[in-house]
């Protein structure tokens, strides 16, 4: 099997080039027997690449320690799920995988758009073919995984997949993110065929629209399960570190939030269209500069690949991209010239404008602080580190502008909004809004941040509230529909509007989660078995000290009693595991906290299990109380339906 | 005879090789031996660009009919923009023509 992968990966390249090569002779000759001849290479190439992907699947199943990658990186104690998940565990298969992705998605675009999109369509397989050339090369040349093992010995047992990506989140969170990475070739592609055939118009927009929404989704919600690992996984007690590799995912999600607003504004009103064709690009080339960043090793990061030759090819790659366009959008700068110009700054253009340039902003804050390393040593000598209370202090502020422009945006009218209307619409939600922070202070809410994210989130949610509520008595009136009817064909009626709303809505509920953070406590003690520990209203009670040995590891576990106001609430089970326990090499054994948390929707108490003296059956833990956690990931489920309501295909309106 | 079939277990899998990229090189190439006389591409032109741009209106038309039906927007505003967004979709209907 290894070889046919890698036999495989070598007609991909040379397929990959011939599609190029046919597609540019259409362009010149018209001939659509070599148009039609790409697609189908193209399709082969995709075609072929499963095979090399399912070709190494096979090899991590079977544990063919032949071959260099399952040696490094799966053991025969290697659950299956997790010898299935080891594909993009290391350098080479995640790569692959990469490679797995961009051909499914290819062959879906060459299969969804055949016969259509003449002018386009070339360019589109240009694209899409040379960004897998890139991928083959480096699969073929740099990182393959089909490398047989150096080894003048039979290898019995490979090395085994790294503790911390033995995690059912781990099983489905890179998946989801290079969904999200990779998608964006799609939108790019058509991008660059809009500019390479001078096909400006609103065509490639809609074609792309769902494409980038998906994507768009995948990407946010590959971030928020890396944010769901991290915090109940790494056992820090946070979801968010402003670490490069992650702020490397947050950068192009931020640009295509922006591009996804405003492609609307171009839709309705044919303008922002260089605007619009800048970020789709950006958000392509932050995709590639991500993954240099991921494998560079150029600045550290706990999620990083080592450093690698890798590095240098990507960002020669991001200079290309950037070169190429550069170049297309400078030599159709006439083409892309708006057809209107703003009225007023209190309309929703505006808004959207506002909007846009906030998001951006913040995708460039974040670029900073996470360059500011590579920046620094450059023109002083020394790396300098920028950490969370940088990107705290800059892009809170921001990103609260922008929760009080989603607020405002629904209720600012389409070119210019009267003075009499701005007062009608924004009065209701303020005022509902100031009463909110009144009772959050009685409650104990103090700071200045947490007091006007409260605020804000509570006028941003009264609004999307009074909006559906208008909608639902417009029905009512007219169609004399009850409400939850109403409701139901108002969404139906207006997908992209209301799931629109129903995102706001859960970025709302997200904002309010990470309010709590402001509130959170820990404490770090150690316990002999009966004694406890007080945090909070909590009293908390080492019950027991137990011992386990499992199939890959060796497990200590704490028996934890948690009480609150004297009445027992939970038991909390924190472990220390030991992975390769049974590896005559010391070295070689990974220690590994396993946390257990208690979650309710107003905190979470979180266990971490220190470490342990056997001789002096003393345990050494943390606990943390961490406020309204569950609200983040609840918010996650609100952007997940609201993007699908606006994802789902309505009929087309024909007539009014 | 048992030679034989180690011969054929052997060559079994070399043949699904070669037989798989047989398949892959053939539906490559075979539209270079098309007729393309009658095949049409549904080609994006001017005219399905000024459909959707026609389409786009109408729906914004009814969008701004639900604003005002809600109440957001005031009866001046409402009669403005409805008024430039019918003009605009009667000077596309024109162009269709």
């Amino acid at each position: 099997m290894p070889i046919f992968g890698d036999l495989t990966l070598s007609i991909s390249l040379g397929l990959s080039l011939i599609t190029i090569v046919l597609s540019f002779i259409y362009i010149v000759t018209k001939d659509k027997r070599f148009f039609f001849t790409s697609e189908r290479t193209i399709l082969s190439v995709c075609f072929l690449v499963f095979l090399s992907t399912f070709s190494l699947f096979s090899s991590l199943l079977n544990s063919d320690f032949n071959v260099d990658y399952v040696a490094r990186y799966s053991s025969i104690e290697t659950p299956i799920i997790y010898k299935f998940t080891a594909i993009w565990a290391g350098q080479s298969g995640s790569l692959l995988f990469w490679l797995f992705i961009l051909s499914g998605y290819v062959a879906l675009v060459v299969i969804q758009n055949k016969n259509k999109h003449q002018k386009l369509m070339p360019f589109v397989i240009i694209t899409l073919s040379s960004i897998q050339l890139f991928f083959l090369i480096l699969v073929n040349f740099v990182a393959n995984p089909f490398i047989p093992a150096e080894a003048n010995f039979v290898i019995e047992n490979g090395l085994g997949l790294n503790p911390l990506l033995q995690n059912p989140t781990m099983a489905i969170h890179p998946p989801i993110l290079y969904l999200g990475y990779v998608g964006f070739s799609v939108p790019f592609a058509f991008a660059i065929a809009a500019l390479c055939s001078k096909e400006l118009n609103t065509s490639w927009l809609q074609t792309i629209r769902r494409w980038t929404l998906f994507t768009w989704l995948a990407l946010g919600i590959g971030i928020l399960l890396g944010g769901w690992w991290a915090y109940n996984e790494l056992g820090w007690g946070g979801y968010w570190a402003w670490d490069p590799v992650e702020n490397a995912s947050l950068m192009p999600w931020l640009t295509a939030t922006a591009f996804i607003h405003s492609i609307i504004i171009q839709e309705k009103k044919n303008m922002l269209k260089m605007w619009n064709m800048i970020l789709i690009l950006i958000t392509f080339t932050l995709c590639i500069f991500g993954t240099f960043l991921t494998r560079s090793g150029i600045v550290s990061s706990v999620h990083s690949f080592t450093a690698s030759s890798l590095g240098p090819i990507f960002l020669a790659f991001v200079f290309l991209i950037l070169f190429v366009c550069i170049y297309l959008l400078i030599t159709r700068s006439k083409y892309l010239k708006s057809e209107k110009k703003l009225e007023s700054f209190a309309s929703r253009e505006s808004g959207f404008l506002f909007n846009n340039v906030i998001f951006v902003s913040i995708c460039f804050a974040v670029f900073w602080g996470t360059m500011f390393p590579v920046f620094s040593e450059a023109f002083t000598g020394s790396q300098i580190t920028v950490g969370p209370p940088f990107f705290n202090q800059i892009i809170i502020p921001i990103s609260l502008i922008l929760l009080f422009l989603s607020g405002i945006g629904p209720l600012l009218a389409w070119r210019k909004t009267s003075k009499e209307s701005l007062v009608r619409n924004f009065s209701i939600p303020s005022i509902l809004g100031l009463v909110v922070v009144l009772i959050g202070i009685l409650m104990g809410l103090i700071g200045l941040y947490p007091i006007i994210t409260t605020f804000l989130c509570a006028f941003v949610f009264f609004t999307i509230v009074i909006e559906f509520w208008r909608g639902i008595k417009v029905r009512n009136n007219k169609y004399n529909e009850n409400i939850i009817i109403a409701l139901l064909n108002m969404i139906n009626k207006n997908r992209s509007r209301y799931g629109g709303y129903i995102v706001h809505l859960g970025i709302v509920i997200m904002f309010i989660g990470f309010i709590g953070k402001a509130f959170d406590i820990e404490k770090e003690s150690s316990l002999r078995i009966g004694e406890s520990i007080s945090l909070s209203n909590y009293k908390i009670t080492l019950l027991n000290l137990r011992e386990s040995e499992r199939p890959n590891h060796y497990a200590w576990i704490a028996d934890l009693e948690i009480e609150k106001d004297g009445k027992i609430i939970s038991t909390l089970v924190p472990e220390k595991r030991v992975y390769f326990h049974k590896n005559e090499n010391p070295d070689r054994r990974q220690p590994h906290s396993e946390l257990s948390i208690f979650s309710t929707w107003r905190e979470d108490i979180y266990s971490i299990f220190g470490g342990i003296d056997t001789e002096k059956d003393l345990l050494s833990i943390k606990i943390m109380i961490n406020r309204l956690v569950k609200l983040v990931w609840l918010g996650g489920y609100f952007v997940l339906f609201g993007t699908v309501i606006a994802l789902w295909p309505k009929k087309s309106l024909k007539r009014i | 005879m048992y030679d034989l079939i180690q011969i054929i277990q052997n060559f079994v899998p070399h043949f699904m090789i070669i037989l798989t990229f047989s398949i892959v090189l053939i539906f490559s190439i075979q539209p270079l031996f098309w007729n393309l006389t009658n095949v049409k591409f549904n080609n994006s032109n001017k005219v399905d660009s000024l459909e959707l741009r026609k389409l786009s209106i109408y729906e914004q038309i009814k969008e701004l009919e639900l604003e005002f039906d809600m109440g957001n927007i005031s009866d001046y505003d409402f009669k403005r923009n409805r008024l430039e967004l019918v003009n605009e979709v009667s000077e596309i209907i024109e162009k269709i023509k």
